[in-house]
């Protein structure tokens, strides 16, 4: 029942020379355009790994409004809209533990505004159900000075906008007591509530916190995105030690889905792989996951292979299964409603870039909102917003860049295809065996096929036997770089020590060009 | 009403003849004495040395039913007594054996010292229990103190060592102790309002939804006069009174925020009266004579526990050093400040228990002895104390260090036993 989907992870254990597996729908005349990727992984990665493993719903490609039909349970569940998941997983856990108790505006008597706590107060009464008079600053305060004396409050903000009143208790009590006070008192708290560009709601509830919150230390920070996950989430951010802020989607509210019926609890720092692929890993969380499933379907329909990962957890990222997206496809494109500057894309970016650079074939590309506050105007305020046809432009033009690793010899040597870039060369790796076997391998391979001319080929990557006795680690490139792009055609042999900017490699190349190109 | 700047003759504010469960009698202060900084409340200025059976019938506004029905003239028993000078001594010797560590290099930043508010901090905290909570501002030394923090432990805070008892992580602004229920320690004003209120809560919550029904710990939230323009306070008061939470919301006012009068900030500075606006019981005493801060928040405490909601006890009070000790403390009157002296709250206690024939000098003398004792062995203690290791860094950033996330490898990297150095990349 429980599919664990991560990455390459799964499939490959270690590299050795028969692991080769070739995309067999790609036949080699078809590549204009595309990209022959040759699984193979340079490093061991272990089966599962990473903490809890967790159900993960598998291709739920949602889109606002219509019913997903993704279930992970082998006996049907039942349906429900996202709001009611939420209160699900509330009263679950308010059931369960009996110091688990709501404060908000609203919540009581109204059943919160957006009607996630429709019920409860009659159920569990005025005092587990708080309403609050209109005070974030204080009543958030509350929540985290009875967090501190034992009880398990879950702080609701009628809009996340709201919370920004709440800053100063955030930052400094919610995120800081623990630490400051010597780690005697723990802050159990939930801070949850609606946020992000609503329907011409207006700049002032159109706003998206997750960027001024992720800088306070000693917070995690989600974002749900179908009842699956929101009803999952909300039990283990409750269940959570750590003072959790929950972000939800003012839109996502009426999402339909089949939950299962037996309890079940999310890892708060897990991603969510929602549509494995090949091409590009697109990184998203809460509605633009809708936006970005939509733009799959057209990306599928022009050939594209896009991976979507719904990163869910804000703060921390989750790297692992991040990066194994990365090592896989080579191209990240991050999707969120976040603002340009110093929002989640941006920290995203940087983690990446940090972590994972020498994996990236191009740079990353973050398509967030705008710079501005949302206008009231519908045409506008669709602008402001990251739309489908915006996320299937970006992933073509990323997959179409390569990033020319060295010199561009395209000025000293006419190609015959102008198409033709140089794409990666030498590898100096410090493991010599498994250099040695990939160039044979790769070598056999081409000899197989026959019927390639060089006018279908787009990109080439050459590679180089080095003498390796004398490696130095700086010069190490993964090995999935070198097989990833089209054919490897061996030219020939440098026998010096690799340079640090491969000068000599290049002029090798250059050389070899030269001499001989007529694969 | 009042006017904020000119010292005009204003006409008296009127009686606030509340017909809510407000029952305490209101003084009728004498005009003028909103102006400026340097003029001082008539009323004090023309007390001396308060009597003992006199100051009792002046200035305590709460109708106090402990004072009644008290058989004696006296307020307290000796052990009382002894308690009340000890804690009072200990506090102190404490800050001025801060003051004098921190210019001798031993400890930095922000130490603000409460030297001459003794009164309120033990009028109060002496008479809590230990499940009974305390929450405070920047200037917790003596609140930890009073509320049974050791010594050592807050002195080693302040040495920033990893025997403080928040491991010297804290340090002067951020005293916590889960043991004697100390909430902090804030260093924003006001932000420790909300935080009071929550643990009086949670005090509610216990009773009803738990079911507990002992459970009726009463919260102290101290503050300044400063607080008293803040929002949270307003917020805080108004949802205390609303559900009736067992806390007191006790004002040390020490008429100076920093720089800033009181009468400079404030529309009204008559603190206690905003009480009544909210629907409890507003307080003013003196804060520089503990035995009357002891009987107003008798009554205080008990109403708490009772189930009939917060207080708000405005205490008079003076503090005789700078705000903090980088304040060069220019602009008060040395008038003002001599004046306060002169009703130091150690002195005034240690009169009336001889006076009343209590105790003797020399048990007094004994005991200012101990304190001495107990003070240095706390800046011993500090000293020999270690520093806290690179590895503490990021030892309690989450309670559950699962918040740190999945790093590359796919461990979680709290597992990495090297990472509390801050070393990894986040």
């Amino acid at each position: 029942m429980a599919t664990i989907i991560e990455g390459i992870g799964a499939t490959t254990s270690s590299l050795n020379s028969d692991r080769f597996q070739l995309p067999s729908r790609r036949s080699f005349s078809e590549r204009k355009g595309r990209f022959f990727s040759v699984r193979s992984e340079g490093k061991v990665i272990g089966g599962s790994r990473g903490g809890n493993v967790s159900p993960l719903v598998t291709n739920a490609v949602a889109t606002k409004g219509d019913s997903s039909t993704a279930s992970t349970s082998a006996k049907p569940g039942h349906e429900v809209l996202l709001f009611e998941a939420l209160r699900e997983g509330l009263d679950e856990e308010m059931m369960r533990d009996p110091t688990v108790c709501v404060m908000g505006e609203d919540v009581g008597h109204y059943g919160g505004s957006y009607k996630v706590t429709k019920g409860l107060a009659e159920k569990y009464g005025d005092l587990r159900v708080l309403d609050t008079p209109i005070a974030e600053n204080s009543f958030t305060g509350m929540g985290i000075g009875a967090a501190m004396t034992g009880l398990r409050p879950v702080i609701e903000g009628m809009n996340m906008g709201f919370l920004l009143l709440a800053f100063n208790q955030i930052s400094n009590n919610c995120g800081m007591l623990h630490y400051t006070s010597g780690g005697q008192f723990k802050i159990p708290v939930v801070i949850r509530g609606p946020g992000g560009v609503g329907r011409q709601l207006g700049a002032e509830h159109s706003q998206r916190l997750e960027s001024y919150f992720q800088s306070i230390p000693g917070i995690q920070m989600v974002a749900c995105s179908t009842p699956y996950n929101a009803k999952g989430l909300i039990k283990a951010a409750i269940r959570s030690e750590n003072p959790v802020i929950f972000f939800e989607h003012v839109l996502l509210y009426n999402l339909k889905e089949r939950i299962p019926d037996e309890e079940y609890v999310l890892s708060l720092e897990e991603a969510e792989m929602v549509r494995p692929g090949e091409h590009v890993t697109i990184l998203t969380y809460s509605r633009m996951r809708y936006h970005v499933m939509q733009a799959a379907k057209t990306l599928v329909n022009k050939g594209y292979d896009p991976e979507v990962i719904d990163i869910r957890s804000l703060k921390p990222f989750d790297l692992y299964r991040i990066g194994n997206s990365v090592r896989k496809t080579h191209r990240v494109l991050i999707v969120e409603e976040c603002m340009r500057t110093g929002g989640i894309g941006a920290s995203l970016t940087a983690a990446i870039t940090e972590n994972f650079h020498d994996y990236l074939d191009a740079p990353i590309v973050c398509l967030s909102s705008q710079d501005v506050p949302t206008p009231y105007a519908g045409t506008l305020e669709e602008w402001t917003v990251v739309q489908p046809a915006q996320i299937v432009t970006a992933v073509e033009q990323l997959c179409a860049s390569c990033h020319v690793d060295c010199i561009d010899y395209s000025k000293d040597y006419t190609w015959p295809n102008q198409n033709k870039k140089l794409l990666e060369v030498s590898s100096c790796n410090t493991d010599t065996v498994l250099f040695s076997t990939l160039l044979p391998n790769m070598d056999s391979f081409l000899s197989m096929q026959t019927d390639f001319s060089h006018e279908s080929l787009v990109d080439c990557v050459f590679t180089l036997d080095m003498n390796l006795s004398e490696c130095e680690p700086k010069a190490d490139f993964k090995q999935n770089k070198l097989a990833d792009f089209g054919t490897v055609a061996k030219l020939g042999t440098v026998n010096s020590k690799p340079s640090f900017n491969l000068n000599n490699e290049n002029s090798s190349i250059a050389h070899a060009c030269a001499l001989d190109m007529s694969l | 009403m009042s006017c904020a700047f000119l010292s005009v003759n204003i006409a008296q504010p009127n009686p606030l003849t509340s017909n809510r469960h407000s029952t305490n009698a209101i003084k009728l202060f004498s005009p003028s004495f909103l102006g400026s900084t340097r003029k001082l409340r008539p009323h004090s200025l023309s007390k001396s040395l308060p009597s003992p059976s006199k100051s009792l019938r002046s200035s305590v506004f709460a109708v106090s039913d402990v004072v009644k029905e008290l058989k004696s003239n006296l307020l307290i028993t000796k052990e009382e007594g002894l308690e009340l000078y000890e804690d009072m001594i200990l506090g102190r010797a404490f800050e001025d054996m801060c003051a004098q560590m921190y210019y001798r290099g031993k400890m930095f930043g922000f130490v603000h010292l409460y030297n001459g508010q003794e009164a309120v901090s033990t009028g109060f905290i002496k008479l809590l229990r230990k499940d009974d909570c305390v929450v405070s501002t920047y200037r917790d030394h003596v609140h930890a103190l009073s509320k049974g923090v050791p010594a050592r432990a807050v002195m080693s805070e302040l040495f920033g060592k990893t025997t403080g008892c928040c491991r010297g992580q804290g340090g002067s602004m951020h005293m916590f102790d889960k043991e004697h229920n100390v909430l902090g320690g804030f260093a924003f004003i006001g932000e420790g309002i909300p935080v009071a209120t929550g643990a009086a809560f949670t005090s509610l919550y216990k009773r009803y939804v738990l079911k507990e029904a002992d459970s009726d710990a009463v919260t102290l939230a101290f503050f300044g006069d400063g607080t008293c323009n803040n929002g949270q306070f307003y917020e805080c008061l108004n949802m205390a009174a609303l559900w009736k939470l067992p806390i007191v919301f006790v004002v040390e006012n020490n008429l100076w925020a920093i720089g800033m009068s009181h009468l400079r900030a404030t529309s009204d500075p008559e603190i206690w009266k905003k009480g009544p606006a909210f629907g409890m019981s507003g307080v003013h005493v003196d804060g520089m004579d503990v035995l009357k801060v002891r009987e107003v928040a008798k009554e205080a405490i008990l109403r708490a526990r009772r189930g009939e909601g917060p207080t708000l006890v405005e205490c008079e009070t003076y503090r005789f050093r700078g705000h903090s000790l980088a304040d060069p403390d220019e602009l008060r009157d040395p008038d003002e400040k001599a004046h306060y002296a002169n009703r130091d709250p150690i002195t005034a206690l240690k009169k009336y228990m001889i006076e009343n024939k209590l105790v003797n000098e020399s048990e007094l003398k004994a005991i200012e002895k101990k304190i001495d004792e107990v003070v240095e062995d706390a800046v011993e203690f500090a000293d020999e104390s270690p520093l806290p290791p690179r590895s503490q860094l990021l030892e309690n950033v989450f309670a559950d260090p699962k918040g740190f996330g999945i790093a590359p490898d796919g461990t979680y990297r709290c597992e990495d036993p090297k990472f509390t150095q801050g070393t990894a990349h986040v």
